[in-house]
Formats: C-alpha cells, sequence, structure tokens
C-alpha cells in the first residue's frame, strides 16, 4: 500500500482534534492485549568511532594496546572495568575488558548483565581471519559514506535501494496507519522499504504549523494536497508535503508539541528521549513493532582526539544510560534493543594528535533481552603485523557486521530461515547469528 | 549548442536558475540586456562583492565579534541584494562541492575568507579553485590537513589521510571511473574504482607539510593561505594514480604536481560538470547533457581545460532547457518532460521569495539570519552536517523518483520536521510586512493591499511580481476564486493577503522549479 497520497484534512483536524483519523481504531484492535512489543534502537556513531579506546584490556593484555598507541592510550587505572571478558580461542585468551573513562554510567548496566561488546566486528563479505584462503576485502573500506551504507544495507547489498531494517520489515506485519520506521536523525537507508515512509523527527519530536490557524488557510493547504501535476517533482512534492504534515499532526497528538519536563538533555539524550517516549505510545500508536535511528556524529576524530572523544563517549553513554533507565520505569527493558554502529573502527596507529580511518570495531549492544556478563567475539593481537594487522594498524574484523544484524533481526522476529536471503554474506560464514541474544 | 534567450518565460526560468530568484524589473532587464544574453554573462563576470569586508564592517559598527552571524549577514546581504547574481549563485554552488562547514571548520572570519575564495575563484580555472581550496586554513582545520606530517618511527604516527581522500573522492574525480557522459566505466559488468587505498596513502603523503600561517598577533591565521613547513613533509618519493613523484620535491611541488594529476584526471570535467549540473538547472540531466558540459569543461573552445565561465555558460545555455527536456525513466536514453526540473533547495526556495517580495532588514548596519537557516532549512551555507554535504547527488524518495532509477537530491532534507520548520519561517516572513524589531526583517505589503478589492489586477501582480509570469492557470484560478470568495463574506483585507501569500509559498509550484 502507498501511505503517502493523499491525505485530506478537514479543518477541524489540522486545529488539533484528531480522533477521526481513519484506521487509528482498527490498528489499535489489531494489536489489542498484545504484550510481544519490540523495538530495535540502532545508535550510529557518524564519522568512524575510535573502538579500541572505547574498550580496553584491564589485564595484562592492556600493554600490547599501550604499545600499539603510546600518543593516545588511556591510562590503565582511569578504565571502568565492566567485569566481562572476550571469548578465548585457540589463539587468543580471554582478555578482560573496560570502557573508557567517561563511560562510568554503563557500568552498572553491564553489571546488571543488560549490555555487551560484540569485540573485533566490521565490515566482512567472508572470514579472513585463520583462513588459508582468505575473501576479499569489501569495496572502498574506508571511505566514510559508503561504509555508512554498508552497515546499513549488507556488505553485498549496496546497490540494494532499500536498507536492511527496511527489507526486515516488508516481511513482518508491522501497522497500517502511522510508519512503525521512525527516523530521529535525518532519513536513513537503514529504513528505507517498499511498504512504510520513515518518519523523520528530530530529537524533540513533532510541532505546530503556524499559519493553519484558519480556515482558509487550511483550505489553501487542502487544495494542493488533491493537487495532480504532469511534473515529476511537483508531483511528488504534493506527495511529500501532505504525507509530512499528516505524520507531524499524529505526532503533535501524541506527544504534544512542547518539552515534558526541564531536564537538559543533549542531543544524543534527546533523541533517546523522545524514543523512549514513542515506545511508550507503541499501542496507541497501533504497533507491535517499531525500527528507530538515532545518531550523533563528531566521532571523524583525526586531530585532537582525546578531549574531543572524551566528551563524544561521556555523551553516548550518558543518554544510553539514561535511555536504559526510561525504558525500566515504563517497564520497557526486555523489549526494546539499542545497538551501536560506526563507519568503521579507527587505526591503532595515530596521526600527530589524532587518528585515521581504519577497519574493525566493537560496538555495545544493550537491552533487557541482552545476554550479558561475557564479550562477544576474540579479543586480537594489536601487535603491528600481526594476522590481524590489514596494513598499519588498520584491524581486520573476526565478526561480520550481517552476523551481528542477523541477530538483531531474527531476535525482532525475521524468519530465522530467511536470513541468507536477508543477508546474502551470511552464506560465507559458518554461524549465521551470535548467541548475544 | 549554446542557446540564446529571447522570450520573456524562458528569461524568467533562466533567472531562478542563475540566481537567487529575480527581482522586479530583472526579466526585461535581461531580454533588453546590451549584447544579449552574452552581454548579461559579460557583465555578470566582471561585477564581485566580497563577504569578510562586510562581515568585518558588521562586527565593527555593532561592536560584536566577527562570528558566524556577521558571515550570516555578509551571506544575506549579498544574497538578496547583490548585483553579482550569477557569481554568489555559483559560489553557493562550489560552497556545496568543496564543502566546509562550521561543523568541526574555524569560526565566522575563517569560513567568510573560505566563502571570499568560492566567489574569487567561481569563474576561475578549475586547477586553481582546486589549489585554493587545498590551502585555504578552513579547509585545512576541517579536513585536518593543516598539521599533516611525515610518518613517525618513534611515536608510531602517519600522515592525515583525510584530505587526501576526500579531494578524490568529493571534489575532483569521484569513486568510480567515468565516462565522458556520467556514465560508469564497467569490467566485466562491475564499476571501476577511479583509485584505491594506495593511492589514498600516497597522495596523504604528497600532501604533508601545511600548517596554518600566523596572523599578526602571533595567532594562527584563518584567512591567510597555508604555509609549508619543512620538516614535517615527506621528501619520499611516492606514487598516486600511477604517477611518480619523484623524492626530494618541497611540499609546495609536491602539491602542485597533485593538483595538476586530478585536474588533468579524465574524470574530473565529467563529475565536476554533473555536480554543478545538479545544483544551479535540474537533477536528472540527458546523458547528452552532461556530456556537452564535460567537453567543453576539457576545452573551452580556446584549448583552455576547466575554464569556469565556459562551463557554467554551458551548464545555463543548454539547448535541453530551452527544450525542456530531461532523463528518460530508467537512466534510459532518449528523453522525458515529465523528469524536467528539480525541486528548489529550501534556501534557494526562501531567497526566492524574499527577493520576489524585496525583503529589507530593520537594522541598517546589518542583516540578522531572521530566517534561522541552519535551524530551520535543513541546510544553510558553510553549515553542512559533514564533508557530504547536505544530500547526496543520486537520492532518491521512496516511490516514482527511486523507482524510475532518477534523482531528486533536495528531497533528502524535505523532513517531516524541516518541512513545518520551511513553512513556519516562510509564513513569518510574509507577516514581517509589519515587523518593526531590529532582529527582523520588513517588506512593502501596500501593493497587495490597494489591489485586494480587485481581484483580476491582485492576480496581475502576484503574477508578475512573484512567479515573474510563470504561474500555472490551475494556481491562478485556486487563488482568484479565494480572494472573490473571502470578498464576498467580508474577510479582511489581512486574512485575504496572508490566504494567498500562504497558498503561494507552501505550493508545489513556487517549492520546485521547471
Amino acid at each position: 500500500m502507498k501511505m503517502s497520497r493523499r491525505h485530506f484534512l478537514k479543518s477541524s483536524t489540522a486545529l488539533g482534534a484528531l480522533s477521526a483519523v481513519p484506521g487509528l481504531s482498527l490498528s489499535k484492535q489489531a494489536v489489542a492485549g498484545d504484550d510481544g512489543f519490540k523495538a530495535l534502537v540502532c545508535i550510529f556513531l557518524f564519522g568512524g568511532n575510535d573502538a579500541y579506546n572505547m574498550v580496553v584490556p584491564v589485564d595484562q593484555h592492556y600493554l600490547t594496546y599501550e604499545k600499539a598507541r603510546p600518543t593516545l592510550a588511556i591510562a590503565k587505572h582511569e578504565l571502568v572495568d565492566i567485569g566481562i571478558q572476550s571469548e578465548p580461542g585457540d589463539t587468543s585468551p580471554a582478555v578482560s575488558l573496560g570502557l573508557h573513562p567517561a563511560m562510568s554510567r554503563l557500568e552498572s548496566v553491564f553489571r546488571d548483565n543488560n549490555a555487551t561488546v560484540i569485540v573485533n566486528s566490521g565490515q566482512l563479505v567472508g572470514p579472513i581471519i585463520g583462513e588459508t584462503d582468505p575473501h576479499p576485502v569489501p569495496d572502498f573500506l574506508m571511505a566514510h559514506n559508503l561504509q555508512q551504507t554498508m552497515w546499513q544495507s549488507g556488505a553485498l547489498n549496496m546497490e540494494d535501494k532499500l536498507g536492511w531494517a527496511g527489507r526486515m520489515v516488508d516481511s513482518i506485519y508491522m501497522s497500517n496507519d502511522l510508519s512503525p520506521m521512525m527516523s530521529l536523525n535525518g532519513e536513513q537507508k537503514w529504513l528505507r522499504n517498499d511498504i512504510y515512509e520513515q518518519m523523520v523527527m528530530t530529537g524533540s519530536g513533532a510541532g505546530t504549523y503556524n499559519g493553519l490557524n484558519q480556515e482558509e488557510r487550511i483550505e489553501a493547504m487542502n487544495f494542493h494536497f488533491g493537487r495532480q501535476f504532469n511534473n515529476l517533482f511537483k508531483d511528488n512534492y504534493v506527495d511529500v508535503m501532505s504525507s509530512r504534515f499528516y505524520q507531524n499532526q499524529r505526532l503533535a497528538e501524541l506527544l504534544g508539541t512542547d518539552g515534558d519536563d526541564d531536564t537538559e538533555r543533549s542531543s544524543l539524550g534527546e533523541q533517546l528521549h523522545t524514543t523512549a517516549k514513542l515506545i511508550q505510545k507503541h499501542a496507541e500508536m497501533g504497533h507491535h513493532r517499531q525500527v528507530y535511528f538515532v545518531g550523533l556524529g563528531g566521532f571523524d576524530t583525526h586531530h585532537n582526539q582525546k578531549n574531543v572523544h572524551h566528551a563524544l563517549l561521556e555523551q553516548l553513554s550518558n543518554a544510553m544510560a539514561g535511555f536504559y533507565q526510561e525504558l525500566k520505569d515504563i517497564n520497557m527493558l526486555d523489549n526494546v534493543t539499542a545497538f551501536t554502529m560506526s563507519d568503521f573502527g579507527r587505526r591503532l596507529m595515530a596521526n600527530d594528535t589524532g587518528t585515521d580511518h581504519g577497519w574493525a570495531g566493537h560496538q555495545l549492544v544493550m537491552g533487557g533481552a541482552v545476554n550479558g556478563g561475557k564479550a562477544y567475539g576474540q579479543w586480537p593481537d594489536l601487535t603491528p603485523g600481526s594476522e590481524y594487522d590489514y596494513n598499519n594498524g588498520r584491524l581486520i574484523p573476526e565478526i561480520a557486521a550481517d552476523q551481528v544484524n542477523a541477530t538483531l533481526a531474527k531476535w525482532f522476529g525475521y524468519e530465522e530461515t530467511h536470513l541468507e536471503t536477508l543477508f546474502p554474506t551470511l552464506k560465507a560464514f559458518e554461524d549465521n547469528t551470535l548467541d548475544f541474544l | 549548442m549554446v542557446t540564446t534567450i529571447n522570450d520573456p518565460e524562458q528569461a524568467a526560468k533562466f533567472l531562478y536558475r542563475a540566481t537567487f530568484g529575480p527581482k522586479h524589473g530583472d526579466v526585461e532587464k535581461l531580454l533588453d540586456f546590451d549584447g544579449g544574453i552574452e552581454g548579461w554573462f559579460e557583465d555578470q563576470f566582471a561585477r564581485q562583492n566580497m563577504h569578510l569586508n562586510l562581515a568585518r564592517k558588521v562586527a565593527e559598527e555593532t561592536g560584536e565579534p566577527l562570528n558566524e552571524s556577521a558571515r550570516m549577514s555578509a551571506w544575506w546581504q549579498r544574497t538578496l541584494a547583490g548585483g553579482d547574481q550569477l557569481r554568489q549563485r555559483v559560489a553557493f554552488a562550489l560552497s556545496q562541492i568543496f564543502v566546509v562547514s562550521n561543523n568541526g571548520g574555524p569560526g565566522g572570519e575563517g569560513l567568510a575568507s573560505y566563502y571570499d575564495v568560492l566567489v574569487r575563484q567561481a569563474f576561475g580555472r578549475f586547477d586553481e579553485i582546486l589549489k585554493a581550496v587545498t590551502l585555504h586554513p578552513a579547509m585545512g582545520q576541517f579536513l585536518t590537513l593543516a598539521g599533516s606530517r611525515v610518518k613517525n618511527e618513534q611515536n608510531n604516527t602517519f600522515p592525515d589521510e583525510n584530505y587526501a581522500r576526500e579531494v578524490m573522492q568529493l571534489f575532483s574525480i569521484g569513486l568510480w571511473e567515468l565516462k565522458i557522459n556520467g556514465q560508469p566505466e564497467l569490467a566485466g559488468g562491475k564499476r571501476k574504482p577511479a583509485y584505491t587505498q594506495e593511492d589514498v596513502e600516497a597522495l596523504a603523503c604528497v600532501l604533508t607539510g601545511w600548517r596554518k600561517d600566523k596572523d599578526s598577533d602571533g595567532k594562527d591565521s584563518n584567512t591567510k593561505p597555508m604555509v609549508n613547513q619543512r620538516d614535517w613533509h615527506d621528501f619520499g618519493p611516492k606514487t598516486v594514480l600511477g604517477v611518480d613523484f619523484p623524492a626530494g620535491q618541497s611540499a609546495e611541488e609536491d602539491l602542485n604536481m597533485a593538483i595538476d594529476l586530478l585536474y588533468h584526471h579524465p574524470n574530473t570535467p565529467v563529475f565536476i560538470s554533473r555536480l554543478l549540473i545538479q545544483r544551479l538547472t535540474i537533477s536528472n540531466p540527458r546523458r547528452n547533457y552532461i556530456e556537452r558540459v564535460a567537453k567543453v569543461f576539457i576545452d573551452d573552445g580556446q584549448g583552455v581545460r576547466g575554464n569556469m565561465k565556459a562551463v557554467i555558460k554551458a551548464i545555463l545555455l543548454d539547448e535541453d532547457l530551452i527544450a525542456g527536456l530531461a532523463m528518460a525513466d530508467y537512466q534510459d536514453y532518449g528523453s522525458s518532460t515529465r523528469n524536467f526540473g528539480k525541486v528548489k533547495e529550501p534556501v534557494i526556495a526562501m531567497t526566492n521569495l524574499c527577493r520576489a517580495l524585496n525583503v529589507k532588514s530593520n537594522d541598517p548596519r546589518r542583516w540578522w539570519d531572521f530566517p534561522g537557516l541552519q535551524s530551520n532549512f535543513g541546510q544553510a551555507p558553510l553549515q553542512a552536517p559533514s564533508v557530504f554535504n547536505f544530500y547526496e547527488p543520486d537520492y532518491a524518495p521512496k516511490g516514482e523518483v527511486a523507482n524510475k532509477e532518477l534523482t531528486a537530491p533536495e528531497f533528502n532534507i524535505h523532513s517531516m520536521d524541516s518541512m513545518r520548520r520551511i513553512s513556519n519561517k516562510m509564513w513569518d516572513l510574509i507577516l514581517s510586512h509589519r515587523y518593526t524589531n531590529e532582529r527582523h526583517w520588513t517588506w512593502d505589503r501596500s501593493p497587495l493591499e490597494n489591489r485586494v478589492d480587485k481581484p483580476d489586477e491582485y492576480m496581475a501582480w502576484i503574477n508578475e511580481r512573484i512567479f515573474f509570469g510563470l504561474m500555472s492557470d490551475e494556481l491562478h484560478h485556486y487563488l482568484k476564486d479565494l480572494l472573490i470568495d473571502m470578498t464576498d463574506k467580508n474577510i479582511g483585507d489581512d486574512r485575504r493577503t496572508f490566504a494567498t501569500l500562504f497558498a503561494i509559498q507552501c505550493s508545489p509550484d513556487f517549492r520546485c522549479q521547471e
């Protein structure tokens, strides 16, 4: 179905009374009593997070880390011990892991076993480490925009018009009214799908159209909503203006248009706070599944990394911890899984005061469904020239992003037997999914 | 073939593309220009208004620091009132290719100085633009070329690859090898990368050894071109894109050679031409249109490569624009009239309205950023979220545009929130005819008030002054009926003028262009 063409408003609708919106009560019935609600929340760290300074060994393996990046290493005694270890393997020992000192607020979440780290993961089209006949490396590994696309599409799905969350929901019944695909950080490929418009809002949610407080101006808007054009752009503009208007009205009704409390929040904190509010309203929106995208920029720390990265990780940690508490408060912890993505990890070796684009990194996963108490994946040998060293400290991932994505999709309700259709890369790997969920 | 502009409709369309929107009398002036369209171009080429001097003046007269607010004041004044419209419009387009942003770049002074590079070089030669952009301290800071130094074994540090990567990916050759018409070259059905990670690393070595210059107060300069720092430069031999850079070359020699390499790369003409076409004229140019412009980029007819005067002219006077032809569906050959045109950039839609209504600043010393571009329009000059600009050149919204393999980049920033905010700010501008606050703008509504009881005259004014003759019959009839209907109901002047103007600002007719 096509949601966008076309929404006509009654004057009263635009003026705030939305009870007459068709479809709403129907969707409500469809999910009445459904307590199996689930939401995925992607926290995208734009620019390429220096994951090897976000998660650091707190045991004797710290020394190899320090040696690899003497000018940037975090002092060992400052690290936040979160009581988890990487998985031991044939050649790698279990390594005890800590977080960057700016992330202390996440310690209790890890200690509650509600968060974990996916160690040394990244974009792969097949295994490389430990293979006698390793797979080729993905294209344009260190280019920001293409790598962002790869995380959002799947490693072999760059040419696909849709993102993986979008392809995932195309086969899951979700709602027939307000879109369950929501971005609080701009239009995103991850959410593109064949059924729903994505709802793109700011961290603060919805607002008002100031001119629409007189009949004749509402009437004028309505006139445009009903127009058809021979021109591609004008014709599609009508769809966009009507669906954006409609989405805004619905959200304004659900969330209100003013801030709800006086708490000071960072940009990411605000986005996750609004996400929590929307999750709380899922039944009113007729949703039993929701997908959210939030984001934080500034991770491209070529220069002056120490201060900049500290502030970013602090914002990330505080926002995630705040979100965790809100989910707890609304009793939604087990229904929501939040996870990070980032363009790429950064090179172990520094530039002058920063770092350059790398490859493998670590990602965080948080939620009541997470099998915490341990990290997933093996800690790589950080010695220059080791089998993990692609070149000059750009590390080769051992866990594929698509394996992590597939695990999230499976938890969300995607048919397990179809995972290899969703992520064709999986065929090259022994395990389609990991057991962190 | 370069066409000529000789009727009012074509003249109006031309002015929407080549300027920030026509003002009253511009269409007639263009049609009567001494020397015709050629004369108009020569006149525009000769005009040049800078931004930094104006921002400095604002700072001095108001006692404020030279901050982003002062820079935006200069930008609004040049954009709304400057006589060098073509230069300013091209500079704005270039600012979306050679992206520097306050998000990671320097403050207002450095950014205004950088914008001046684009203004000054808008009609220069491509290699000169690329060199000036590369060495500007704002770029040096934004893409961290300033301070990039030769590999240091002891500290285990390496040259910064940031600028080396983006100058190839975004400012010159692009990701994939291209044919002259913009189609990717294929090998075994697959696109061929235009460069490798090894090229990026080698170019990073080539570009080492630059730092910000010092101002007279001893602080790092954000306005003077960067200077080289001998001991930071990598003097070893390098190979970039198959070209050997001999050992022992200075930072300057290496840089010049790199600029020359990118300037002469076969991708550069078509890559840059297509981006400029999308910014200035239409979103989906036909292959032939791209090829015609790229050929002018390669040779302006006098043997000069990258002559931006010739390139801009070729873009704005292409025969497809007169014929109203764009690329056919599914990137096919042939042509389409339906696919012709573009969604206006939100900022451009706003400048169109401001210039049509002849908006003035209430503060005689300066322009305040009354619309609040960055927070409300999804874009603002030199305020992109990253080096990838406000939208991707190939962005296609879900539905017809994506299904037909076409592009409409500007839709990328027409989010739920932006659509509402843009509408609110345009509405605020409409209401501003009665605003007196120093930080607000205003315009003279009396011509509309004088005609509001005479629907035919009223509509004639609207069509001539706001649409420059391009208003559709459908909208014309709707607004006229609306006016008559409201008059019959004895509704007052305010509501009648507001209703028509509100309907215009949010109309697809006004927010898109053909």
